[in-house]
């Protein structure tokens, strides 16, 4: 049997600009290739449904059509690169479909995979084509439950992209419920066209975060470019681009230089982080005690800011404390973590939030309990 | 053999003084046929392509010669060379679509059975003998609902009557096209809520049931548990702890995950394929594990350490070598 080309490929790095970023550009994770799929220059296919707001659908299918060719999108798969030359580049114009069928006010995502495979058959959505991305906004009322028995929306998961099957090929798709206004489905939407991009086969990863234990913490919300930035953000995460809301994407280039790694950045703000000497921890015991030395580091001179922690996997796994409230860049800071209950989770995330000019950031370190 | 350079040039050397002195070869006589002159093995490396190598046969002087002009080169003849490596074979998924999870033990690529009339293929955990076991779905274990029907997970422990915990293991039927049907990965948009994120290998290795060599590389998967066994040297390098029993700990101790994959010391899957293995026997898969033998029953079972580290099928009855199921 050959042997198969992912492995060849495997762990081959997306371009990385120079190295000049301290402590910050040191221990941030980077997007690599690991051998999977991507598409090159995507193009959307905005599938919604009849009787939804045909002004609200008007303005999805117009963000579907520009948003991957837009200066947002060219910052978010800068340096996604297979091999010299073969990297992502601008989409394509997309297009909308609007399908006739009324919905149940319940839907599984194993129902909406096969309403969109009837349909493709059925050649709904145009010619086969390798870089085609269907993205689909379900109407209002209609929920959906994933096959783990998880809602969307209130406070479950928003949105979340797949491949189905269409003879021998794979076809990349995304559903986005109707989790809130246009800024909250564009958003999201936006997420989803950028890692469907990157992944359109979840199940052979293109571009995403080094896998490891090294990487627990920045993995904890997903491997996948826009995943980590929703994470270390808080709330901070979005940004607009030409006249729609989008998310902030990891950003190679400026992990690399010690920067925000989530671009576009807030331009003329500082980007200030505590970095933990040890990225994940373990604690075999309830009441096990250890400390992490903490870097604290800058982008730029910055005044002394305010730090803390918080527990991002809820309360009860590790009790976390920082040995100052205020810090300035070159400065040390100690970080105390403690097992809590025996019943604790086995891997828990502790937040190590930076708080500059009223928007904080934060940087994970991951504490497996066992 | 090969022998040094050094020794090499003073062999010849001192062979050719000795022909000089004494006359020709041993055959030459006058009025008869003359022998073939002697000649002086040497085995040729060419530059850049040693995989090529070959045995020449220079005259004396001419192998010391080239000797001194290929320095990569040999006095004697080639070693014979080794034996191709067998062909890599790999476990490859086919994802099917779930409908409905039944238990929380599933990642993304993990492998399914497919439940057929109540029943799914089984090997025994020892042996990998073949059978079909009961597989009740509610009570036997693991299973999910998808759109072609219903799958349990491999590698889970069962006894031919569908009881979990069984001295059986779930395999998969290997499809046509060489693959097993897998659960299909999902990229959730997570938006804060903090989820593992993680989803296993699509490609595997298989191995070799009863052997003790690998597929492609040794262990690296952290025993947090040391394993005795009789093993001795073990087989992937792991550190002796104790010389009587052959008690070993630390990374490539040894592998028993349902999932078939290794982990690190701190219980994350490597996700590369040659960290995760798989085994086939008659169109059947399971999840390999290279571990001693064991006994089940009754439980909690218990290891065999006077058994070699061989790959078996996974015991998921017993936590051999990681504290962590």
């Amino acid at each position: 049997m050959r042997r198969p080309w992912r492995a060849a490929v495997l762990l081959a790095c997306v371009a990385t600009a120079a190295h000049a970023g301290g402590p910050i550009a040191d221990r941030l994770p980077r997007i690599v290739y690991r051998g999977g799929p991507f598409l090159r220059h995507p193009r959307v296919v905005t599938v919604t449904f009849a009787g939804d707001d045909a002004a609200l659908v008007a303005r999805l299918e117009r963000f579907g059509d520009v948003i991957v060719r837009t200066a947002w999108w060219r910052a978010a798969v800068e340096g996604h690169c297979a091999a010299p030359g073969d990297c992502i580049g601008d989409g394509r114009a997309g297009t909308g479909v609007r399908l006739d069928e009324p919905l149940p006010r319940a839907v599984r995502a194993v129902d909406v995979e096969a309403l969109l495979v009837w349909h493709l058959r059925a050649g709904r959505f145009g010619p086969p084509d390798a870089d085609g991305l269907l993205l689909v906004y379900l109407p209002a009322g209609v929920g959906l439950t994933a096959a783990t028995g998880a809602r969307y929306c209130d406070g479950g998961p928003r949105a979340f992209h797949a491949a189905l099957r269409h003879g021998r090929a794979k076809v990349a798709y995304a559903v986005v419920p109707r989790c809130g206004d246009e800024a909250e489905l564009t958003a999201t939407a936006s997420h989803e066209i950028v890692e469907a991009t990157t992944n359109p086969d979840p199940s052979a990863r293109g571009f995403a975060l080094v896998p490891g234990s090294a990487n627990l913490g920045f993995t904890a919300a997903g491997p996948e470019p826009v995943d980590p930035c929703g994470l270390l953000m808080m709330g901070g995460h979005r940004a607009t681009e030409s006249g729609f809301v989008v998310q902030r994407v990891w950003s190679n280039r400026a992990a690399s230089l010690g920067r925000d790694p989530c671009v576009p950045s807030a331009t003329g703000r500082p980007y200030v982080a505590l970095v933990p000497r040890r990225p994940t921890v373990r604690l075999r015991a309830p009441g096990e005690r250890t400390t992490v030395v903490l870097d604290a580091a800058a982008d730029r001179p910055t005044p002394a800011w305010r730090v803390s922690t918080v527990e991002l996997t809820g309360e009860g796994c590790v009790e976390a404390s920082l040995d100052r409230a205020f810090v300035a860049a070159g400065e040390t800071v100690t970080l105390t973590l403690t097992a809590r209950a025996p019943d604790a989770r086995r891997r828990c995330v502790v937040g190590l939030v930076s708080t500059v000019d009223g928007r904080s950031s934060l940087w994970p370190v991951a504490v497996v309990v066992r | 053999m090969r022998l040094s350079s050094a020794s090499t040039l003073l062999r010849i050397g001192a062979a050719s003084v000795i022909a000089l002195l004494v006359g020709s070869g041993p055959a030459e006589s006058h009025g008869r046929r003359r022998a073939p002159p002697p000649c002086t093995p040497v085995c040729h490396v060419p530059h850049g392509n040693p995989e090529n190598a070959h045995t020449l046969c220079l005259p004396c002087g001419a192998a010391r010669a080239h000797l001194r002009r290929h320095r990569d080169d040999t006095a004697g003849e080639c070693p014979p060379l080794p034996p191709p490596p067998p062909e890599v074979a790999y476990s490859t998924c086919a994802p099917v679509t779930v409908a409905t999870f039944h238990g929380d033990v599933f990642h993304g690529n993990s492998r399914l059975a497919r439940i057929e009339e109540g029943h799914v293929p089984c090997r025994h955990v020892e042996t990998a003998e073949a059978a079909m076991c009961v597989f009740t779905t509610g009570s036997s274990g693991d299973w999910v609902e998808a759109a072609d029907g219903a799958y349990a997970k491999t590698g889970l422990a069962i006894a031919p009557t569908g009881e979990p915990g069984g001295e059986w293991v779930v395999a998969a039927r290997v499809n046509a096209d060489g693959t097993v049907p897998c659960v299909a990965s999902v990229g959730q948009d997570t938006y804060g809520h903090v989820t593992p994120g993680e989803e296993l290998a699509a490609t595997c290795v298989l191995e070799s049931m009863l052997q003790d060599f690998n597929t492609l590389s040794p262990l690296i998967n952290f025993g947090q548990v040391s394993v005795c066994t009789s093993s001795n040297p073990h087989p992937d390098g792991a550190a002796l702890v104790e010389g009587t029993t052959w008690c070993y700990e630390g990374p490539g101790t040894a592998l028993n995950d349902i999932n078939g994959t290794e982990r690190d010391e701190l219980e994350t899957y490597y996700l590369d394929t040659e960290r995760c293995h798989y085994a086939r026997s008659g169109g059947f898969e399971v999840p390999a594990a290279k571990r001693p033998a064991t006994r089940s029953l009754p439980a909690p079972g218990q290891v065999i350490p006077t058994s070699p580290l061989v790959w078996r099928p996974v015991n998921n009855n017993l936590h051999i070598f990681n504290t962590i199921p």
